[in-house]
């Protein structure tokens, strides 16, 4: 086996894992409750998949220079998605779209209370 | 090794579908843009797969607009519900 060999099997084993990611993340937004939980699923593929999706698609791409637009890629996904899904949690919550019932400690609702 | 390339074809479809389903469900509008999210992150990972596949770097600069795509979308949705909400309380508040 030679070292592009290897490199290769370590890309497609990494692509896989964020196929797997995204897989994941369709089955909870289809199995999970609420928005709040839906969230969480959905946020795995949006940061760790797309790092794994991108490391692995490097590798293949190995010695072209436009893989710096990877970096790109990765860095504003990082920047966006957790002020997107703040965003999209926050307006759910001001305007009632979440199941109380699933809520086990509600912080929020003290600090608003304390206002 | 080919094997894996179709494993990773299958899942990415599956999650697309999933998402769609969603998307087709989902009780409010927020739990839509979530799931077209999620649809554009099995885009973005689809297309990192294809690229990969034939080595090709020339659709690199796709992932970018994609992944900018996204955040404008999910925010100007919320922010378009929060708004609405605010209407809404307001009228209330003049009928009482």
């Amino acid at each position: 086996m030679t070292t592009a060999e290897i490199l290769d099997w370590i890309a497609v084993i990494l692509l896989l894992l964020g196929a797997l990611l995204s897989f994941a993340a369709g089955v909870g937004l289809v199995r999970f409750p609420d928005l709040l939980s839906r969230l969480h699923t959905a946020a795995k593929p949006q940061i760790l998949g797309l790092v794994l999706i991108s490391v692995g698609l490097g590798l293949r791409l190995f010695p072209d220079s436009r893989i710096g637009i990877l970096f790109l890629v990765v860095l504003f996904q990082i920047l966006t998605v957790p002020v997107a899904s703040h965003i999209a949690g926050r307006v759910a919550y001001r305007t009632g779209r979440i199941r109380r019932d699933l809520i086990g400690v509600d912080e929020l609702e003290e600090q608003l209370d304390r206002h | 090794m080919t094997y894996l390339w179709i494993v990773i074809g299958v899942l990415l479809g599956l999650a697309s579908l999933f998402s769609m389903a969603r998307l087709l469900l989902g009780p409010t509008i927020l739990d839509r843009a979530l799931a077209v999210d999620v649809l554009l992150a099995s885009a973005i990972t689809g297309i990192g797969a294809y690229a990969a596949f034939h080595r090709d770097p020339t659709v690199l600069p796709i992932l970018l607009v994609l992944a900018l795509l996204g955040f404008v979308s999910s925010v100007s949705v919320s922010r378009f519900v929060a708004r609405r909400q605010r209407g809404i309380d307001e009228s209330e508040r003049v009928e009482l």
